[in-house]
């Protein structure tokens, strides 16, 4: 099992395409989400896409899928009790007021809930499948300075590290007789959290005065010293397939808007 | 040329005592020279100075001259400084910042505004040069730590700079890793490349330098060429630093009269030269000491899920008495983590299991497995929760249910066994490393567990420290009756202070016993990639019995009779 939301370095179509293709794609995808009638259709979707496509098996990314399920599971019952309508799947009479499960509001909650799933998995496609250097290079390419771009994607790099650097705390605390950060109860989970956060700060500072010293070791700040111009070796480049790609997103959500918008107009 | 000048340099941070005091030091162009010395004495400092680190990035006052390549330190920036150097610090995780290999050896040519043909060259040669081109599309954080450090390394040797600064950069490494990590150096060494470098463990740089610097208290004790190292035996042991086991025998068997030329540190050619020394009598046996089980593993056997789907053990079987030090070795990936992980429950096993004193760790609610088993990681700074040191030490039996007044009792008692009561009231960060590990260790002993697994207690210690932790180990388990299992790579202090020894091999157990037994079994070692220390593998050589553990040891069985003549 990989820590949520690392980099999967497979070899695929999906790896392939440029950043700036799938960041179209997941936003497509997910004002598609909300266009179509049935949201769980892209759901299942697109796990399959990130299977077939990526090569990246639903088992590697099942802890974020467990952690999505209450969620949606909880969106879905506040509808179902908010929401009134008929036919009701269940329902009750308490003094003057109905409290009951409604079909309409069963069918809002797991729309909503479902919506709320793809638009973390269709996340979870791009960190997954997207380097952070490309996803940086990109944003330089948009114009973001070099700096910035670089020191974004080097956070992604450092994240996996953070998280099994956290894993290992919360293992600690076990070993210190405290399942603090194992526990379902707010008033232990929270203080659990804090405890950890002492290691974690202090090793996040130590570490990035390291990391600043070596960048600096390494000429990190020597074209600006010297005035020639960095190189990048590995160049981010749109190919066809991304402008085809990018070119079908566009297409398929403009003639779904229209449609919708049609049917809202002329319905 | 020279590469390096320093005149009387002198560093401190305002209000504190000088961390170097007239430091004057010339390193020719092309030269390979070590510094070394214990913790504290001022190494990394005086590496930084080198590497203009001080003044520009590290404030305080700096006195003297320093010039590098030409450049005096202080006029010059950080980035123009970076320009002509290399510099590789311990831990090779903070000196990655691209995710693929690749992109992480050319970032420093693109920084230096290479074309894309000659980065292209560069870093062709620089793989190639650390023989590591099959890791060129690979994530530098799916690496093992020698890969990654040779990544660290051959980023920055890629743009070629004029002097090349390390400081320690096998220290957070496994045997292999280092082996690995040295070997690129002493290629880079072959190449003229002029290499300034920290390292702790002075054998295994021994081969590649051409001067030694011996640092303490803050001033050059000992500028020496590396022939002239075993004249000045007594200098190093002062400083508490060790010189390599058949060098510093051999400086001794001379001591004691016996005609022994200088001993490389090499076993093999060091065992051809004492081939006309006759070894005295065997001592007489030990009396055996019979210890109750306290730890009994059966058929353990853990694959991890996927995508690594690796099978960490393989039905291991082991028991481990009361009351000793059990070392656990084995390369990296051989299982040992695995199974210190099984051992203190944080890791259910597919088939098998742990029990300690009969009852099994698995069915342990949280709480219960922490008072049986303790678990004391690798980073000691993972596992300090508290501030000050006193509160961090009463935070795990309080967890337990004892009341305040009872751990505070505990706390004062462990606290002042592990020389640590008189800094009770300070922020452990405040504490050095060897002090963290120390409170990483009492806050585990404050609990009291029956059975206590410590991963990697000495990684980058100095010796006398890594020595410390362990006698301190040995104690807890001598007094306390407790079973204390340590994960280490360090074969030198498994010979001096462990009971027993358990290699691993691919998740198998191959060998368990004590070490002088497990020592004499180097070709099944090998399969694992562990050494002997060297003075063991020197007696394999002679057939010495008992192998010996220690220099003391080989002395005594190779000039038992005559005296040392002091003063040389």
């Amino acid at each position: 099992m990989r820590p949520l939301y690392q980099f999967s370095g497979q070899d695929s179509f999906l790896h392939h395409l440029d950043p700036r293709t799938k960041l179209i794609f997941v936003v497509s995808y997910l004002l598609i989400s909300f266009l179509v009638p049935q949201p769980w259709v892209l759901f299942f979707l697109l796990i399959l896409a990130i299977w077939a496509l990526a090569g990246i098996s639903p088992a590697e990314y099942y802890p974020f899928i467990l952690l999505m399920l209450p969620i949606m599971a909880a969106i879905a019952l506040v509808h179902l009790f908010l929401i009134e309508g008929a036919p009701y799947l269940w329902s009750t009479q308490l003094g003057p007021v109905r409290v009951g499960a409604s079909g309409p509001g069963l069918r809002v909650g797991l729309d909503l809930g479902f919506r709320l799933g793809t638009m973390g998995l269709a996340f979870t496609l791009f960190a997954m499948t997207t380097e952070p250097f490309q996803w940086g290079m990109a944003m330089y390419r948009w114009g973001l300075p070099y700096k910035v771009a670089f020191m974004f994607a080097f956070a992604i790099r450092l994240y996996p590290l953070i998280q099994e650097e956290f894993m290992v705390i919360q293992r600690a605390l076990r070993a210190r007789g405290s399942n603090a950060l194992g526990s379902f109860n707010p008033l232990i989970f929270f203080p659990g959290v804090v405890t950890a956060a002492v290691p974690l700060g202090l090793s996040a500072i130590r570490r990035s005065q390291d990391i600043a010293m070596a960048m600096e070791l390494r000429g990190l700040n020597l074209p600006e010293e010297t005035g020639r111009p960095r190189v990048l070796f590995r160049e981010v480049r749109l190919r066809p397939i991304d402008l085809l790609i990018m070119a079908g997103c566009l297409a398929v959500l403009g003639a779904l808007l229209g449609l919708r918008l049609s049917t809202h107009v002329l319905g | 040329m020279e590469a390096i000048r320093l005149e009387g340099v002198g560093f401190a941070f305002p209000g504190e005592r000088p961390l170097l005091r007239d430091i004057d030091l010339s390193v020719q162009e092309g030269e390979v020279v070590a510094l070394v010395g214990p913790t504290g004495c001022g190494k990394s400092t005086l590496l930084h100075i080198c590497s203009g680190v001080i003044p520009h990035f590290i404030g305080g006052e700096l006195s003297g001259s320093v010039r590098v390549l030409g450049l005096d330190t202080r006029q010059a920036s950080l980035a123009r400084m970076a320009e002509h150097l290399g510099v590789v610090t311990q831990d090779p995780e903070n000196q990655l910042f691209n995710l693929i290999v690749a992109d992480e050896v050319a970032w420093g040519m693109e920084n230096r505004g290479l074309d894309r043909a000659r980065i292209g060259e560069g870093l062709d040669r620089a793989l190639e040069f650390f023989r590591i081109p099959h890791l060129r599309h690979r994530i530098t954080y799916d690496l093992s730590g020698g890969e990654k450090q040779r990544v660290v390394l051959a980023a920055n040797h890629a743009p070629e700079p004029r002097l090349l600064v390390l400081d320690d950069p096998t220290s957070q490494l496994d045997p292999i890793g280092a082996e690995e990590v040295l070997a690129g150096i002493r290629g880079l060494a072959e190449r003229g490349q002029t290499i300034l470098i920290a390292e702790s463990r002075l054998e295994e740089v021994w081969s590649l330098v051409h001067r030694v610097i011996l640092l303490d208290g803050g001033t050059i004790q000992l500028d020496l060429r590396r022939d002239q190292l075993d004249h000045h035996l007594d200098r190093f042991a002062e400083a508490k630093v060790p010189l390599p086991q058949t060098v510093e025998l051999g400086a001794r068997l001379r001591r004691r009269g016996l005609p022994v030329p200088p001993l490389p540190p090499d076993p093999d050619r060091a065992a051809e030269l004492l081939r006309g020394v006759r070894p005295g009598p065997p001592p007489p046996p030990a009396p055996e000491e019979s210890r109750p089980t306290r730890v009994q593993v059966r058929g353990l056997d853990y694959t991890y899920p996927p995508p690594r789907r690796t099978r960490a053990l393989k039905g291991v079987d082991l028991d481990l008495p009361a009351g000793s030090v059990v070392a656990v070795v084995g390369q990296n990936g051989s299982g040992k983590t695995t199974l210190a992980r099984c051992l203190s429950g944080h890791l259910r096993p597919g088939s098998g299991r742990v029990q300690v004193e009969g009852r099994d760790v698995h069915r342990m609610s949280v709480r219960e497995r922490a008072a049986a088993v303790g678990y004391v990681f690798q980073n000691p700074d993972h596992q300090i929760f508290k501030d000050p040191v006193l509160e961090d030490v009463i935070f795990g039996p309080l967890n337990l249910g004892l009341d305040r007044a009872q751990a505070l009792e505990r706390a004062e008692r462990v606290l002042r066994a592990l020389d640590l009561w008189e800094v009770r009231h300070l922020h452990p960060f405040r504490l050095s490393k060897g002090g963290r590990q120390r409170l990483a260790i009492a806050s585990i002993v404050a609990m009291q567990p029956s059975v206590m697994v410590i991963d990697e207690p000495t990684t980058g210690q100095d010796l006398q420290e890594s020595h410390a932790i362990m006698r301190l180990l040995v104690r807890i388990a001598r007094e306390e009756g407790r079973t204390v299992v340590v994960i280490t790579h360090a074969m030198s202090l498994v010979a001096a202070h462990c009971d027993l020894v358990a290699v691993l091999c691919e998740g198998e157990l191959i060998a368990f016993g004590e070490p002088e037994a497990v020592f004499r079994e180097e070709a099944l070692l090998r399969r694992t990639h562990v050494k002997p220390p060297s003075i063991t593998a020197l007696g394999n050589r002679l057939g010495l019995e008992p192998r010996p553990l220690s220099v003391e040891e080989a002395v005594a069985r190779l000039a038992p009779s005559s005296l040392e003549v002091a003063g040389r």
